[in-house]
C-alpha cells in the first residue's frame, strides 16, 4: 500500500482512487459509527475522499496514511453532525430512528454499535474494527490514552453485564 | 439473546466485518472520483490514455538493450558521488569506511580503461565486479552501490541522460522491479520497493543524478550469492507543465551477483512482564547499521497485543539515546513494522529502520526500563 500512497502523493488519480477502494471497508465502518442513515454516511465519505485528495501531498509519512485518512473522516462526521444540529432547532430534531436505515447484513454490526454509549463507539470501532493502538486512538480522537484504555475496559464490562442480563 | 459478545475476539470479529455498501455510498464515491479525475486533468498531472498510448508505441520502437560499460569517471564526479552516497544513505562519509569485508556494502568498480571494459564485457557471466550498467537511447543507468543488512536493501543508481534532457527530483521511472534469479523478488508487507531521485544539491549536473531505491522486507532477506536484476522501465519527465511524458522508453536491466551480506549483532534480553507488558517476553534484539529488530514471544490474546507497549532505547558509549521517541511508542504493532509469528521459532518480530547509517562501534547497548543490555 505504501507504494500506492507515494504515487497518490505525486498526484496520480488512479493510485489515489485505488487507495480509496482499498480503504473503503474501513471508511464504512467508521462512518456507521456516527450515522444511521446511509445518505449521511455517503456524504461523510464523499467529502473525506475529496479532502484527502486535496491534502495528500501534505502527508508526512506514507505509513501514517490510514490514521491520517481516518482522522479526516472523523472530522467530517463531527462537522456534519454539528451542522445538522445547527440547521434544525432542537425541538424540531427528528427522533432517533429506531431502525437502522440499511441492509439486513449490516444490522449485527450496527446493533453492537447502538449498544455502546455514544462516547465509546468510535473507540471500539477504531480499536477492534480497525486495529488502532490506544496511542493511535488517543491521537486521532484527541483524548488521553488512559481515557481510551479505561473506556475500552468499562465498555466491555457493560456489554458483559448486558449479555448476562439477557441470559 | 443478543448476537454480539464482549470478549475481545468476538468484538474484533463483529467490528471488523465487511459491511455491505449501500448504493448511495457507491454513487457518492463515484462522483468524488469523477471530480478527482477532472481535477487531475485540469492540473495536467495525469498520465492519461494519450500518454499510455505513447508509451506503448515508444516501447515497441525501443532499441534493443545492450550491456554497456560506463567509461572512466572524472575525479570530480567521483567526489560528487561521495556526497551523493551520503545524501542517499544519510551517512557523513562513514559509508565510505564500510568495507566489503563487513558485508554491509557492495560497490561496483568503475573500469579504468578500455582493456578492463573489454574484459568486463566479454565476461558477462561474472558481473560481481563489473559495473552493472545499460544504455538505451543515450541514457545510461548504472548501479553504483548496494547496502543491505539482511532486512533493508538500498540501491544507489546513477542515471545520466543525453544532453538536453534535464533530470529533476520529480522525474521517475514508470515501473521498477527487483528480480532474484530471474523471478520477482518478494518485498511484501507494508513497504515494498520505493525510489526517488536525490535532491538538486546532490545532482552531478542537469542531466546526471542519483536514483535511490529502497527495498524493505517484513522478514529477513538472504540475498547473498543470488543473481539479482533491477529493472527500471520508461523514464518519465515533467515537461514543466505538470505533465508526465515518456522521455526515453525502454527497460534498463542491471544485473549483479549479490555479495553483500550482513549479519547484525544480537543482544539477548529474555525479559518478561514489567515494561514489556503482562504477556510479552522480549527474547532478543538484532541491531545493524541500518535497522533494528525486536523478537518476542506473546502469550496473550491478539487484541491485548495492541495494548502492550515497550520503550527500547539504543544508547551510545557517550550516553546518548539515538532513537527518536516518536518512532517507537509501542513494541507491538507499531506503524506497520510487525511481522506475524514466525513458524520456525514461533516468535514475533517488530522492525524499524534507522534514519541514518549507524556506526555500531559507537553503540553501547540496549536499555529497557533503566537496565542496560550491552552490545558485544
Amino acid at each position: 500500500m505504501e507504494l500506492l500512497v507515494r504515487r497518490a502523493m505525486r498526484g496520480e488519480a488512479d493510485a489515489f482512487i485505488e487507495l480509496m477502494e482499498q480503504t473503503k471497508p474501513a471508511l464504512l465502518r467508521v462512518a456507521y459509527g456516527y450515522f444511521k442513515a446511509d445518505a449521511d454516511v455517503a456524504d461523510a465519505i464523499g467529502e473525506t475522499i475529496l479532502n484527502a485528495w486535496e491534502h495528500i501531498g501534505e502527508l508526512r509519512k506514507p505509513a501514517y496514511f490510514k490514521t491520517w485518512l481516518t482522522r479526516i473522516l472523523i472530522n467530517n462526521c463531527n462537522r456534519l453532525l454539528r451542522e445538522a444540529r445547527r440547521v434544525q432547532p432542537m425541538d424540531e430534531l427528528p427522533e432517533p430512528a429506531g431502525v437502522w436505515d440499511s441492509t439486513e447484513s449490516n444490522l449485527e454490526f450496527k446493533e453492537l454499535i447502538e449498544s455502546l454509549p455514544e462516547n465509546d463507539r468510535m473507540i471500539f470501532v477504531l480499536h477492534y474494527g480497525e486495529g488502532f493502538t490506544t496511542k493511535e486512538i488517543s491521537r486521532t480522537l484527541d483524548i488521553r490514552e488512559n481515557t481510551v484504555k479505561s473506556r475500552l475496559r468499562r465498555g466491555r464490562e457493560r456489554l458483559r453485564n448486558e449479555l448476562l442480563q439477557t441470559i | 439473546m443478543k448476537k454480539y459478545g464482549y470478549a475481545p475476539e468476538q468484538l474484533r470479529e463483529q467490528l471488523s466485518c465487511t459491511l455491505e455498501e449501500p448504493e448511495v455510498v457507491t454513487m457518492k464515491m463515484k462522483e468524488a472520483y469523477e471530480e478527482i479525475r477532472a481535477d487531475e486533468n485540469g492540473r495536467n498531472k495525469k498520465r492519461n490514455g494519450r500518454y499510455r498510448q505513447l508509451a506503448g508505441v515508444a516501447a515497441a520502437a525501443a532499441a534493443v538493450a545492450v550491456i554497456a560499460v560506463t567509461p572512466v569517471m572524472a575525479k570530480g564526479i567521483g567526489k560528487a558521488w561521495d556526497a551523493v552516497t551520503a545524501a542517499i544513505f544519510g551517512a557523513d562519509g562513514k559509508v565510505q569506511e564500510m568495507h566489503e569485508s563487513t558485508g554491509l556494502s557492495q560497490t561496483f568498480e568503475t573500469p579504468q580503461g578500455s582493456a578492463d571494459a573489454e574484459k568486463n564485457h566479454s565476461e558477462k557471466t561474472d558481473v560481481k565486479t563489473s559495473l552493472p550498467s545499460q544504455t538505451i537511447d543515450g541514457m545510461t543507468v548504472s548501479l553504483k552501490q548496494v547496502l543491505t543488512d539482511g532486512y533493508m536493501l538500498y540501491l544507489s543508481v546513477d542515471v545520466e541522460a543525453p544532453e538536453g534532457i534535464k533530470i529533476d527530483e520529480s522525474n521517475v521511472f514508470d515501473r521498477m522491479e527487483l528480480l532474484e534469479d530471474g523471478k520477482p523478488c518478494e518485498f511484501g508487507g507494508t513497504y515494498g520497493i520505493n525510489a526517488c531521485f536525490v535532491e538538486d544539491e546532490y545532482a552531478v549536473s542537469d542531466n546526471h543524478r542519483a536514483y535511490k531505491v529502497v527495498c524493505n522486507a517484513d522478514k529477513g532477506i538472504q540475498l547473498d550469492g543470488k543473481r539479482l536484476t533491477l529493472e527500471l522501465t520508461d523514464f518519465l519527465i515533467d515537461r514543466g507543465k505538470q505533465e508526465f511524458e515518456t522521455a526515453i522508453a525502454g527497460t534498463w536491466a542491471l544485473e549483479w551477483d549479490m555479495s553483500a551480506a550482513y549479519r547484525g549483532k544480537t543482544v539477548t534480553i529474555d525479559l518478561k512482564g514489567g515494561k514489556c507488558g503482562a504477556h510479552a517476553t522480549l527474547k532478543s534484539v538484532d541491531i545493524t547499521p541500518l535497522s533494528y529488530s525486536l523478537y518476542y514471544d506473546y502469550d496473550g490474546t491478539n487484541m491485548e497485543l495492541f495494548n502492550d507497549s515497550l520503550w527500547v532505547e539504543f544508547v551510545t558509549k557517550d550516553g546518548r539515546v539515538i532513537n527518536e521517541r516518536g518512532n517507537q511508542d509501542s513494541l507491538i504493532i507499531g506503524n506497520g513494522g510487525v511481522t506475524g509469528k514466525n513458524q520456525e521459532d514461533e516468535l514475533y518480530c517488530s522492525r524499524e529502520s534507522f534514519a541514518k547509517i549507524l556506526d555500531l562501534d559507537e553503540i553501547a547497548g540496549v536499555r529497557i526500563d533503566g537496565v542496560m543490555y550491552p552490545v558485544k
